[in-house]
């Protein structure tokens, strides 16, 4: 059985790596392999943090209409077939909640000064 | 009657039939997703309206409709609106109701009701008037809080104003509801730049130039 962190560590490098030269064919085999391991591990991992959060801050869910919104109508500028909108928008909410966590530490950390 | 060919990898080419670029962006401000029916792209049309309109008509709710108003004075100088009025049509209430208040008159669908800034008890200026808060039947003139309306009375800096009473009352949901609005306004910018030019798809030889990029910088 793989381990979570491999799971991320995988997602991250075929994540990372095709960003920049993003096409169709590519996005067929990324999707089908993140349906095969990570995409559902990270997903769900994805879900639960943000619902942990959540929970203890509530105005956290007024962030998550917001992202859906960014990303479907940013992903459709970018893209005329609507299954490569969708995975363009899957793709701009990861990297927008991964930047919004990146701050979100860095306010965390800041705060032990305060 | 311009149409854009997008060579694809695996040789069928995506065509976007523009028709007239211009109305069409015309229509994409005027109603989100209006350009691109016009363009018979159906179901970008559907999601540019849906996405748009209802995270600017969910940001008006949750601001109790009054986060989207025009208002360009030195002490209320709302430049949230410009971004606003990019949704088009559904902000252009504002700018009506702008207009009507201009000489200190009543607003059309007014919401509430406020005691004036002379009230003589000091701690209900501004505050709404319903019948627990005014006990003595007071019936002189009042602020009204109109749809969409900027706020009334004068707006001051160090004294208590119909503005200072909106974010008091509403708390966060006053800031939340602009941002909603205001990000639903630049979203239909997106969406309008998508009708006047067409999707910015990546061609082979600009994927290719991105290719031997990433190329060179893994060597």
């Amino acid at each position: 059985m793989i381990k979570l962190s491999d799971a991320y560590l995988l997602y991250a490098m075929h994540f990372f790596n095709e960003l920049p030269s993003y096409n169709h064919q590519q996005s067929v085999s990324h999707i089908q392999f993140e349906a095969n391991l990570s995409m559902p591990i990270v997903f769900a991992n994805l879900l639960t943090s943000v619902s942990l959060l959540g929970g203890m801050t509530p105005r956290v869910w007024y962030a998550v209409p917001l992202i859906v919104v960014i990303s479907l109508v940013y992903g459709a500028t970018r893209h005329e077939n609507l299954k490569e909108i969708l995975v363009h928008s899957f793709r701009s909410a990861v990297w927008m909640i991964a930047f919004m966590a990146c701050i979100f530490v860095l306010v965390w950390i800041a705060g032990y000064w305060n | 009657m311009p149409e854009i060919v997008y060579p694809q990898d695996d040789g069928e080419p995506i065509l976007v039939d523009l028709q007239d670029p211009y109305w069409a962006a015309f229509l994409a401000w005027l109603w989100p997703g209006a350009g691109h029916f016009y363009q018979r792209r159906f179901s970008k049309g559907f999601l540019f309206m849906i996405c748009i309109l209802s995270t600017f008509f969910f940001g008006l709710g949750i601001g109790h409709g009054r986060v989207v108003y025009a208002s360009f004075k030195p002490n209320d100088m709302r430049w949230h609106y410009i971004c606003q009025l990019g949704v088009g049509a559904p902000a252009l209430p504002a700018i009506v109701q702008s207009m009507k208040t201009k000489n200190d008159a009543d607003p059309f669908f007014v919401l509430c009701e406020r005691f004036p800034a002379d009230y003589r008890i000091t701690s209900k200026q501004f505050r709404r008037i319903t019948e627990q808060s005014n006990p003595e039947g007071y019936k002189g003139p009042t602020l009204k809080d109109g749809f969409m309306a900027p706020p009334a009375g004068p707006i001051r800096q160090d004294l208590p104003d119909t503005l200072g009473r909106w974010h008091f009352d509403y708390k966060h949901f006053f800031e939340l509801g602009t941002l909603y609005t205001v990000v639903a306004g630049l979203l239909n910018i997106l969406a309008i730049y998508d009708a006047f030019c067409g999707p910015a798809i990546l061609t082979p030889a600009q994927r290719e130039r991105l290719d031997s990029k990433k190329r060179s910088r893994v060597e």
